[in-house]
């Protein structure tokens, strides 16, 4: 008759390790349970753990560029808003340059005009010269100083970055993607150095242009100079198609910033999309499954109980009990 | 006369039967005694001596009745060996997991805390530079981040080499040595070899014939256990029960001397001790890295039985590589090519520490590159060579122990030092003739190009990795070293444990065995001592014959 002897010790011993062994299971589960998290410690699973970094970090940056996103849009919204403003006195000035264009218009009127058109010319300015979120808008890079100044002339100087300079402000939206979130103010509303040619430029350059011209009708009257009155109205006529170009400067930046716009509100849902996914990608990698894990703790919990109750009944199992 | 020698063998019976109960006691008393083997009396029938011949009544006085053969030890020689073998192999990779699960710790990112949200974090304040690059609360903001970069690249180089300090010391420092994992095994270890010495006497006293001296073998059993536990050893067994120990080819214990007890010096003084000297201590940390492989710690087996001292293997790390002591060695600090441990990983981090200085430094140290002058924070000022943002502490070279926010970013005005315009072209630079661009305060296209390094890949150590690629590779690879030496030394565990548990099968003690053995030789005394009452009782007849 052949049988394994086995000694006493090792069947404690092996009892209590396989005890153990259901004890570490059920407490691995509950463990897993309690926390919510498929594992604790890096070396249990390490793709799933450096998935896990890599995600995390992706989910960040997406924030970042989400945040980012909604800032550059803040951003082209005022500016926007600023344009569509300069657009309004734009028109108002232009309907007065057409009147007075008409030469029907008294001294006393021009006078008026004038002192109209330099009030539309300061406005323009101080818009030129809008600060939001600390910085000033339309001064490119430059942007803790306002862009536009008048010199003691007169003359209405711009000394923030020039058009185009490639060195203006932009926002990070994607992965190295940059959006451009403002422009220029030489660009969009131009500057006053003086009569002469490319002196000026822009709505302000035609302003001021409008203004100066008006002086000289006035003035030609007054000194009963008709060739100064002639040339002061071929130089307000010549402000009519400035206008004209001002204006479509001024919407074929808000055409370009409005593209702008809507690239970054698909950029927005793109984000959106990539956390919905990442988020849930997340969860599969370290969230348990409750369903799965409370069945399984509860094979576990009965494979413990079970272990227990069979090494209690079978510990005390031995000849002695029987021996008197 | 027959009645006699019945009485005679009644007798012997009784005090056989007696000596075999109290053999079964030591069992039972022994039963849970570590390294205990049960023993087994083996009775066998007293033959005495003379011619049988024809006669049948020589045959009956040829009984001498019963005498013990011998007290026989349980045992398997084979197993023992082979336990053996598997127990340092346990140790071993005990140690490598220890160590790896260590350095898991330092690493366990998976909350959102450590390096790479540092780094996130880093980055995160460039792209609020980047918004407001004239701002002092992001400029600030930014110094703040690029501290706690540092300070916590510090704080894992510390726990770093802590971990390697406290398995084998810092290679230099013999303070360090004493208090490390490794000094105390290897006393432990010399204290064993210095106790199997001392069995193997007693047995050469002891077991000089045929039987063996059991509780001395079991002794001797348990010793060889405890020292496999630390090292690979091969057990050479004499007839008389002792037995040489020999690691690789050096013999540590042979008879009742030992031949070569273990020294542990630290690699410096290694270097310094070795005839001839390796290197100098100018280029120590070259010697560390290339001749010493990172291993902080030698140990030399030496002779210093009698009064010789001599040394037998200075450098016994290469025929060390089993058991706790060369888990310890081999897996703390080598810094072998494709070995994963604090070791290595503390040079990856000394080349990611580096590296983001570097990187950073150029950038804001480059021509075309301007900060905000201090003076009046509405204008630019150009750069220089020694405006960096990141130094080492100790004016060495930048490791992920020393690095640290430069000075001039600490200073009052730190915060405009920070240079985030560029200028590419040099005519758009601020100048003379170009006095406007001094405005440009709102310029961050050197912030631009530092954001852009977070997906730049770095060449050199980096191997072509972007730095948060090389962190996560870090992370990856003391990931799956922890996972392979957790199933390594699990799988292990499961051999030694059915191994200890067909051991103990073999040689343990039984409680039921032993019952029904005392039955047996209790009503073996009772029989032999009712056999002496009727022998007895027939003398008392045989007296009264003839009355």
């Amino acid at each position: 008759m052949y049988s394994n002897r086995i000694s006493t010790a090792a069947r404690y011993n092996l009892l209590a390790s396989d005890i153990k062994k259901n004890e570490e299971a059920f407490n691995r589960l509950t463990a897993q349970l309690a926390s919510g998290k498929k594992f604790s410690s890096i070396t249990e699973d390490p793709i799933a753990a450096v998935n896990i970094v890599n995600t995390n970090r992706q989910l960040g940056q997406i924030e970042t560029f989400n945040k980012n996103v909604e800032m550059a849009k803040t951003e082209i919204q005022t500016m926007d808003d600023l344009l569509d403003l300069a657009n309004g006195y734009l028109s108002r000035a232009w309907d007065k340059a057409v009147q007075a264009n008409n030469q029907t218009y008294n001294d006393d009127s021009l006078k008026a005009l004038k002192v109209e058109i330099d009030e539309i010319l300061n406005t323009v300015v101080d818009l030129a010269n809008t600060e939001f979120n600390g910085n000033y808008v339309f001064a490119g890079a430059n942007v803790k100083l306002p862009p536009y100044k008048f010199d003691e002339n007169g003359n209405v100087i711009y000394t923030g970055t020039k058009q185009g300079s490639p060195y203006i402000r932009q926002y990070e939206v994607a992965d190295g993607v940059y959006e451009t979130i403002n422009t220029t103010g030489d660009k969009v509303f131009g500057w006053y150095e003086g009569d002469g040619e490319g002196e000026y430029s822009g709505l302000i350059g035609t302003l001021k242009l409008l203004s100066n011209s008006i002086q000289g009708v006035v003035d030609g009257h007054a000194e009963g100079d008709n060739a100064k009155v002639q040339e002061s109205y071929e130089k307000m006529n010549s402000t009519l198609s400035m206008f004209q170009k001002s204006l479509d400067t001024i919407t074929a930046e808000q055409t370009k910033f409005g593209g702008v716009y809507n690239r970054l509100e698909m950029t927005n849902n793109t984000l959106e999309t990539n956390t919905e996914n990442l988020t849930s990608y997340l969860s599969q990698l370290q969230e348990v499954d409750i369903a799965q894990a409370v069945s399984d703790w509860y094979q576990a919990q009965y494979a413990y109980q079970a272990s227990l109750q069979v090494a209690s009944a079978s510990m005390g199992m031995s000849l002695l009990n029987y021996m008197q | 006369m027959n009645l006699l020698s019945s009485l005679n063998i009644s007798q012997g019976a009784l005090s056989v039967n007696e000596k075999a109960i109290s053999v079964v006691s030591h069992n039972v008393a022994n039963m849970n005694t570590e390294g205990y083997h049960k023993q087994r009396v083996n009775l066998a029938a007293r033959n005495i001596a003379g011619q049988i011949g024809d006669n049948p009544l020589n045959q009956v006085r040829a009984n001498g009745g019963v005498m013990i053969a011998n007290v026989m030890r349980y045992n398997d020689d084979y197993l023992n060996n082979y336990y053996r073998q598997q127990l340092a192999q346990r140790n071993m990779y005990e140690q490598q997991l220890g160590n790896l699960d260590d350095l898991a710790n330092i690493f366990n990112d998976l909350d959102g805390t450590g390096i790479d949200s540092a780094l996130s974090d880093f980055y995160d304040a460039l792209n609020n530079l980047n918004q407001y690059p004239a701002s002092s609360t992001a400029r600030a903001n930014f110094i703040e981040r690029a501290k706690s970069l540092a300070s916590i690249m510090n704080s894992k180089s510390v726990e770093l080499s802590k971990l390697t300090g406290q398995a084998l010391g810092t290679g230099d420092s013999a303070e360090a040595l004493a208090n490390s994992r490794i000094y105390a095994q290897y006393r432990d270890l010399n204290n064993s070899l210095e106790e199997l010495a001392a069995v193997n006497k007693a047995l050469q006293t002891t077991q000089t014939g045929t039987l063996t001296a059991n509780n001395l073998l079991d002794k001797r059993d348990l010793i060889l256990h405890d020292i496999s536990q630390y090292l690979d050893i091969t057990v050479d067994e004499k007839q008389n029960g002792t037995v040489n120990v020999y690691v690789g080819d050096v013999p540590l214990v042979k008879g009742s001397t030992v031949t070569g007890s273990l020294e542990v010096q630290t690699a410096k003084d290694y270097c310094a001790n070795h005839e001839p000297p390796i290197g100098t201590p100018d280029d120590w940390s070259d010697i560390w890295y290339n001749q010493m492989h990172g291993e902080a710690a030698v140990i030399s087996i030496v002779d210093k039985s009698g009064d010789s001292y001599s040394v037998i293997y200075d450098n016994a790390n290469g025929i060390i590589q089993g058991g706790a002591l060369g888990g310890l060695i081999h897996s703390a600090t080598d810094y072998d090519d494709g070995v994963t441990n604090a070791g290595t990983v503390q040079a990856a981090l000394d080349t990611l520490a580096s590296t983001i200085a570097d990187v950073f430094n150029t950038l804001n140290t480059r021509e075309g590159a301007y900060c905000i002058n201090p003076n009046d924070t509405n204008l630019l000022t150009e750069t220089n060579a020694n405006n960096t943002i990141f130094q080492s502490s100790d004016g060495g070279p930048i490791t992920a122990a020393n690095i640290t926010i430069s000075d001039n970013l600490r200073s009052n005005d730190g915060i405009w030092n920070i240079a985030c315009a560029y200028f590419e072209n040099e005519a758009d630079r601020p100048s003379a003739t170009n006095p406007d661009a001094y405005n440009a305060v709102g310029n961050a296209f050197n912030v631009v190009d530092m954001m852009a390094t977070r997906n730049a890949k770095q060449g050199g150590e980096m191997k072509g990795m972007s730095f948060e690629d090389f962190y996560s590779n870090i992370l990856g690879k003391v990931a799956s070293a922890g996972d392979t030496a957790k199933s390594l030394y699990e799988t292990q565990c499961d051999v030694v444990d059915s191994l200890e548990n067909q051991l103990d099968s073999a040689y343990g003690v039984d409680l039921n065995e032993e019952l029904v053995d005392l039955v047996k030789y209790q009503t073996a005394y009772a029989a032999a001592a009712q056999v002496f009452n009727t022998v007895n009782a027939c003398l008392d007849t045989l007296m009264t014959l003839g009355r």
